[in-house]
């Protein structure tokens, strides 16, 4: 393939990826409306934002050439319409099928996307249905009395436009096809209005044209009863704020505005008017009438915004390197360079700060997700149920926020599988009949907190006693509630009585569990009979950075992440024990194994003698151990490398990073640390 | 038979003339200008009855060609334009620069 053909391949696919996102956003929009109805009707607003989704979507599927995605979008339009111009009546099974055509829409995306199969039965499926609805529609006169709420308008009082687009000069290299994109706008105007015209900003040398170079600009006038919004909506994915300029006309009369005079009569063999300067444009820019709001926001690859974040890592590397330099040096002679490499340290945090930033997306990603998975699962669970959220606009990381929604997911089935009970349950219970589950977000500290809680039974203690036990799993009466509600994170334990598809098969919060660690969260249980279950996940800002604490070990220097750090202590020769064989440091009557980090990870030259050394005190979930270090050094921010792909995984490590004097530290997983140190122990004892 | 008489070239267009082959249509028309431009002084005419496709990018190929024809002072007609091609002329506003039909069509430019 030359390089121009794949300049061009890689030209659609960056501008196929901005349709497949915009798509994404129009169906979650689409989605989250319809799934606000309940079963209401919906106002004029709402079937005009669903319309609009639609609209936009079998736009841009015409332009990219993403044919198959037309269809369904052009019947849902077509019924759409209707409804909202009172032709059909609303009927709130449109609502699920509305849902459905989204979900088919939503598969071919991803089919296009993604390569994973369409069932084109699903497809062909919805589309008859949404156009057997379409086909039985009431006659008018039996259709509801209620007055139309936009007669159709006569020509004289539609709105006229001048348009003006002047594309980028590739956009045919794109392969954007223009004769879409006009079609659909000439779909909006009144016949009689309607008028394109496109002139030739400039007259190359045939010889020496690249012919697949537009150069061409396009004005059009029309009548429509289409809103600017609507008329930029069908350059959405084709023209950049400068590109196109719309200029509404006084009415009635069709003044010519500024901008946009009318569009002169041809003239045989005329000169060609040169190509303006796009500073000449005298009318806003469409998009300037959306409050600036599109100048706000841009969007950027995440790759992008991921080299950015490693190469602010680096620079904070550099910049410790430098710190550490300098403050070997005479405070005295060098007291400038000393102040000016704090003045870059500061520097350097606050870029971090910022840089960070860009990566936190809000936790309403997931959550939307969310009412209409409620509203379904409600429905098959013949449960009234109500979900509330909040703190939506809470900041997470783009990379946690992709791995906390299954978990997440899986919280909210469980809850309103097993936890929230039915409605006659719940008024026997002298409940109210309809459960509430709330979903809530937080920050606290450096920590995102997610709440799930529902007001429906609670854990029952007894049935998971029982359970456990049936299992094999260690577990007493005399176990406090707390202790008893970490029973359900055993892997496959459920106590679930009969398997339904929602839940209850066993599989569950052990990967809940396993997951939200394996991002650094953890997970509480709490409940009360009667009253209801609070799950809480508890999850760092960003996986990029850590607070840890650099420990010195032999010649080496570790780093262990604050989270499971409980405090620190030199230890007096009388606390140290052997109990059962495993050597333990007594800390208020509570008996740690010592962990000696020097013989896991086989550091020479370490201290063996842990009165000599610093004991460093960690807990994760429950489990209590005392990591044996030669000394501490500091506590600060590291930047996290992989291991995994910068050389190979290494047991007992979540990473490394760089220190200030250069030397790689390895990040310590404290859960694996502590499993390592379990299976040593043993093999000892069995030698 | 090229259709070419004394006083009238003939250009034949064959096929899609889209994005996809408007580098291959480029070399066509550079050479049909080398010849307009050699010859005697000649009203061209411009045949669209082969032409099977035609987009944005098509369009414009013709256009210029049309109107580089005409700044050389070269009278030039279009012939043979099918009505789902004239439709898309007229849909994408090239239709003045197509104006100007053959003889037997609808009158001479």
């Amino acid at each position: 393939m030359s390089s121009k053909a794949l300049e061009i391949d890689s030209n659609l696919s960056r501008f196929n990826e901005v349709f497949f996102e915009e798509c994404g956003e129009h169906l979650a929009e689409m989605e989250r409306i319809l799934v606000s109805l309940g079963e209401r009707e919906p106002e004029r607003e709402e079937l005009d934002a669903i319309f609009r989704a639609a609209h936009s979507i079998k736009g841009g599927a015409g332009i990219f050439g993403f044919e198959d995605m037309t269809v369904v979008t052009h019947v849902m339009e077509s019924l759409l319409d209707r409804v909202r111009n009172r032709e059909i009546a609303f009927q709130s099974s449109m609502i699920d099928l509305f849902l459905q055509a989204g979900d088919v829409i939503g598969m071919q995306l991803a089919g296009h996307r993604d390569g994973s199969p369409v069932s084109a039965q699903a497809v062909d499926q919805v589309r008859g249905r949404l156009e057997a609805l379409i086909g039985g529609a009431l006659p008018q006169e039996e259709a509801p009395r209620e007055p139309a709420a936009e007669p159709p308008a006569p020509t004289g009082s539609l709105r006229r436009y001048q348009l003006r687009f002047t594309p980028h000069p590739e956009i045919f290299k794109r392969g954007i096809r223009m004769e879409s994109i006009i079609s659909e706008l000439a779909e909006l105007s009144a016949p009689e209005l309607w008028e394109c015209r496109a002139e030739l900003a400039e007259l190359p040398e045939l010889a020496e044209f690249d012919p697949e170079l537009c150069l061409t600009r396009w004005r059009f006038a029309l009548g429509t009863q289409a809103s600017p919004e609507e008329l930029k909506d069908v350059f959405m994915f084709v023209a950049d704020e400068e590109e196109l300029t719309i200029c509404e006309l006084p009415a009635p009369a069709a003044v010519p505005c500024q901008a946009a005079p009318p569009l002169p009569a041809p003239e045989g063999g005329a000169e060609l008017p040169p190509r303006p300067g796009r500073q000449e444009e005298a009318a806003a820019p469409a998009s300037a009438r959306q409050g600036g709001e599109a100048e706000a926001s841009i969007r950027v690859n995440v790759s992008k915004v991921d080299q950015l974040v490693n190469q602010v890592g680096e620079l904070l590397i550099t910049q410790a390197m430098l710190s550490q330099l300098a403050g070997s040096l005479d405070p005295v002679l060098h007291e400038s360079l000393q102040r000016s490499v704090a003045q870059l340290e500061r520097n350097t945090r606050d870029l971090q700060g910022s840089v960070m930033s860009i990566r936190l997306v809000p936790i309403s990603i997931v959550f939307n997700r969310f009412p209409r998975m409620v509203r379904e699962l409600a429905g098959k669970l013949g449960k009234s149920v109500e979900l509330k959220t909040s703190g939506d606009s809470t900041e997470l990381d783009k990379g946690l926020i992709e791995k906390i929604a299954d978990p997440l997911s899986h919280l909210v089935r469980n809850a309103l599988d097993h936890g929230l009970e039915t409605t006659e349950q719940r008024l026997s219970r002298g409940k109210p009949a309809t459960g509430t589950l709330q979903l809530k977000a937080s920050q606290v500290g450096g920590r995102i907190v997610i709440d799930v809680i529902d007001d429906g039974a609670g854990l029952d203690r007894a049935k998971i006693l029982g359970k456990a036990a049936e299992r094999g799993i260690a577990c007493s009466e005399s176990m406090s509630d707390e202790e008893v509600w970490q029973l359900i994170f055993a892997p496959g334990f459920s106590t679930a009585e009969t398997v339904t598809d929602l839940s209850g098969r066993g599989v569950g919060m052990d990967v809940v569990l396993k997951n939200v660690q394996s991002i650094g969260g953890r997970v509480q249980v709490a409940s009360e009979a009667g009253r209801g279950a609070r799950v809480t996940i508890s999850l760092p800002l960003t996986l990029a950075i850590l607070e840890g604490l650099s420990v010195a070990v032999g010649g080496e220097k570790f780093v262990i992440p604050l989270g499971p750090i409980v405090e620190s202590l030199q230890p007096q020769a009388e606390q140290l024990k052997s109990v059962n064989g495993c050597e333990v440091v007594a800390v208020r009557g509570d008996y740690l194994p010592i962990v000696r980090l020097h013989r896991l990870f086989q550091v020479p030259g370490a201290v063996d003698a842990p009165q000599r050394g610093i004991l460093v005190l960690v807990e994760l979930e429950g489990e209590r151990a005392a990591l044996l270090v030669d000394a501490l050094v500091d506590e600060q921010q590291v930047v996290v490398k992989s291991m995994e792909a910068n050389f190979r995984k290494v047991e007992g490590s979540a990473g490394a990073t760089i220190l200030g004097d250069g030397r790689v530290a390895l990040i310590l997983e404290v859960a694996e640390l502590l499993a390592m140190h379990k299976r040593c122990t043993r093999q000892v004892k069995e030698q | 038979m090229d259709g070419n008489t004394p006083d009238r070239y003939r250009v034949p267009l064959r096929g899609e003339w889209t994005a996809e082959q408007a580098a291959e249509h480029l070399e066509f028309l550079v050479s049909q200008r080398s010849q307009l431009a050699a010859g005697p002084p000649l009203k061209a005419e411009l045949d669209l009855s082969g032409v099977t496709e035609l987009d944005g990018c098509g369009c414009q190929l013709l256009a210029i060609f049309l109107e580089q024809l005409r700044r050389s002072g070269i009278p030039v007609l279009t012939s043979g334009i099918g009505e789902a091609i004239m439709d898309k002329i007229v849909l994408l506003g090239f239709a003045a620069a197509f104006a100007g039909r053959a003889a037997g069509e609808e009158g001479e430019a």
